[in-house]
């Protein structure tokens, strides 16, 4: 066990090196000139236009760059020169080519708006759609069954600005139960930060509740009919018994896998609900860099989300093993 | 219901005219259709038939597995002389591990992957019995030692991937026996095991079956295993029962043509096997449009058609008359003067019925 985590944290960090070395290539050394940008395309001079690059860095060689941006990562570094040098402390992901603010506090501003979106909502699936999906195969071609798969089918077939804005219009403006989204640090208030999060919670979290609900039921079909099942009922287990302990630890193992994964992709940033709910996340950060070629922020912005992605790889890897006890062996 | 005085000389298990049937989306499947037998404690009954004749099936009614909303169950089975058709999931689940107690095939997918084998036998014993982790474990350990698997106290601990095929079934015989069941049913119990296994796990069972004095269902389609534990043997085909009598008897003087279908169809070790070895043509029919009459018109090479009377009326099920066999009883229209000469001329010469 301790031998597969240290190889699978191993292979992460190696995953890490080459998407970012794959992201630096892909962003630096395109054809986007963010010395241009910079100094306003039209009006800009060629000895402006040469001085910006010099202190961006982007006359050196790319080696040189990636490897100076990797120092900035570990130890920190300064950007540019003479008065408009900026001191970068470690993690430094560079700075903004738009407004030479640091990355980290860009991200550190927007990251925890996509944390708190997307924690609350991974509740609310996992508890809706886990639920109802195992409700529905226990109870299955019931009344709750087919309510469950019209549930499912309509809410999946949803699209998160749709909802997001018919529950903003009822909820919000008709009858005033919700304020409007906003993000509140919980540090500051608790209770301020879930009534502003809470219409973005119970969209993401019912769309994805239909996906998985529908998963989780096919899943506990699957497990219901397998002959350990019908072991378990042939010692005399009480049937709740039979459903709890031993078809649903079964049915859960894979939505283990899924909803990790899904929680990592969504982590680098929901897009669609931020914008939906006008909430400043990463995944919003991430757009509005490459619409104005803010190559720092997209590089960091692709950087966080692989890391959180490999590092929920290696947690989902983990929580398998202990699940699963053929894992560990082999 | 039988008088309470009677139940230790009647059967333990007593299935009368079972007729179990379930709606599918092609037709009403008649999986068993009118069966009869009857167990008593300590003896071994084997019931023989193809995939589709209705042998598992049984089983499951039995023990109340099947599906009770979709499946009709008709009929009577009595367990120690009470009626389980006439109680409640509740009653019966109680039962279910305590009184009657079922070996699955494959006993690697019939154990939960994810829990150590010596916890799924704590579980089975402490569903009927109110005792603590700890005795139900020294119990359990027990028994693991006595289906002769050694470091029982090691292998407690261990999961099922981590047997051998045929020590996951003694792992799932000592769960099913941890409760000393009075009956008990294996369902095709060496089937996914090796031959050298084999053998091993049937005698294991008779042992047991003497020392517990449990009745013994064992559902089968290899006679070789009826031949080596079963006092009585019940022949299956199409949810009917074809013939039944003493494992002597069925095995030295089979009637019906199926039996001796099925006596043909398995390789003899004398003279040449590919001569020897006759299968039976075609399928087992489907249970949703079973052939009028005796069901294995279409498959047998005997039967009597136009006129009649295979195709066109059901072989009731009949005792011997001119062989001196108490207990023989076969479901064919064959005059027995000739079912003995083609025995004797067909099939006695062939394969394992020599």
């Amino acid at each position: 066990m301790f031998r597969f985590a240290v190889r699978r944290v191993l292979l992460a960090v190696l995953t890490l090196f080459a998407i970012s070395v794959v992201t630096f290539s892909l962003f630096f050394l395109g054809p986007a000139d963010p010395a241009s940008t910079m100094c306003g395309s039209k009006l800009c001079d060629p000895v402006t236009h040469a001085r910006i690059e010099h202190d961006l860095g982007m006359d050196q060689p790319a080696i040189n760059q990636y490897a100076s941006y990797m120092r900035g990562v570990f130890v920190g570094r300064t950007i540019g020169s003479g008065d408009t040098a900026i001191d970068c402390p470690a993690p430094c992901l560079g700075v903004s080519f738009r407004t030479r603010e640091p990355v980290t506090q860009i991200l550190a501003r927007a990251f925890p708006v996509t944390l708190s979106i997307v924690t609350g909502a991974f509740v609310v699936y996992l508890i809706v759609g886990i639920g109802l999906g195992m409700l529905s195969a226990i109870r299955r071609g019931t009344v709750l069954d087919r309510v469950s798969v019209g549930f499912s089918l309509s809410f999946a077939s949803m699209q998160i600005y749709f909802l997001g804005l018919l529950l903003t219009y009822f909820l919000v403006w008709q009858t005033g139960l919700l304020p409007r989204p906003q993000y509140v640090s919980p540090a500051e208030s608790v209770g301020r930060w879930a009534m502003g999060m809470l219409l973005p919670w119970i969209t993401l979290g019912l769309i994805n509740s239909a996906v998985y609900a529908r998963l989780a039921r096919a899943q506990m079909l699957e497990t219901l009919s397998e002959d350990y099942i019908r072991t378990a009922r042939a010692k005399g287990l009480p049937i709740r018994r039979v459903y709890f302990r031993h078809a649903f630890r079964a049915a859960v193992t894979p939505l283990v896998t899924i909803a990790g994964l899904d929680l990592g992709t969504q982590l680098g940033g929901v897009v669609i609900t931020e914008s939906t709910f006008t909430l400043q996340g990463a995944g919003r950060t991430a757009v509005l860099a490459i619409f104005q070629q803010n190559l720092p922020i997209i590089m960091a912005t692709v950087l966080l989300a692989a890391i959180i992605i490999v590092l929920m790889n290696v947690v989902v890897d983990m929580l398998y093993a202990v699940i699963d006890p053929r894992v560990r062996l082999s | 219901m039988a008088p309470q005085t009677n139940a230790t000389t009647d059967p333990y298990l007593k299935v009368e005219d079972l007729r179990v049937s379930f709606p599918t989306e092609d037709g009403v499947v008649r999986a068993v259709d009118g069966v009869s037998f009857s167990v008593e404690r300590g003896r071994t009954l084997g019931i023989v038939g193809e995939s589709g004749s209705g042998k598992s099936v049984t089983s499951l009614s039995v023990m109340g597995l099947h599906n009770r909303k979709k499946t009709k169950v008709e009929g009577r089975i009595l367990l120690g002389g009470e009626d389980l058709l006439s109680l409640s999931d509740e009653q019966v689940r109680r039962k279910r591990g305590r009184d009657m107690s079922m070996i699955f095939q494959d006993p690697l997918s019939a154990l939960h992957p994810f829990y150590t084998v010596g916890r799924q036998i704590v579980e089975a014993y402490r569903v009927h019995h109110n005792v603590s982790k700890a005795q139900a474990r020294t119990r359990a350990i027990e028994m693991l030692d006595r289906v002769g698997i050694p470091k029982p106290d090691k292998r407690f601990d261990q999961y099922p991937h981590e047997f051998s095929g045929g020590m996951r079934q003694r792992a799932m015989i000592a769960m099913s026996l941890i409760n000393d069941p009075d009956l008990v049913i294996a369902d095709e119990p060496t089937t996914a095991l090796d031959v050298t296994v084999q053998a091993q796990i049937l005698d294991l069972l008779e042992d047991l079956q003497r020392e517990f004095n449990s009745a013994i269902v064992i559902i089968t389609h290899d006679l070789g295993v009826v031949s080596q534990i079963a006092d009585e043997v019940l022949v299956m085909y199409a949810g009917r029962v074809a013939e039944f009598g003493t494992a002597e008897q069925v095995l030295r003087g089979p009637q019906h043509p199926y039996a001796w279908g099925l006596l043909s169809s398995v390789p003899s070790l004398h003279g040449n096997a590919d001569e020897d070895l006759l299968p039976i043509k075609g399928n087992p029919p489907s249970l949703i449009n079973v052939p009028p009459g005796c069901a294995f018109n279409p498959r047998c090479r005997y039967a009597m058609l136009d006129p009649g009377p295979c195709d066109t009326e059901v072989p009731q099920l009949l005792p011997l008359a001119l062989t001196d066999e108490p207990g023989h009883k076969v479901a064919c229209h064959l005059p027995e003067r000739q079912r003995k000469e083609t025995y004797e001329n067909d099939i006695a010469s062939v394969g394992v019925a020599r």
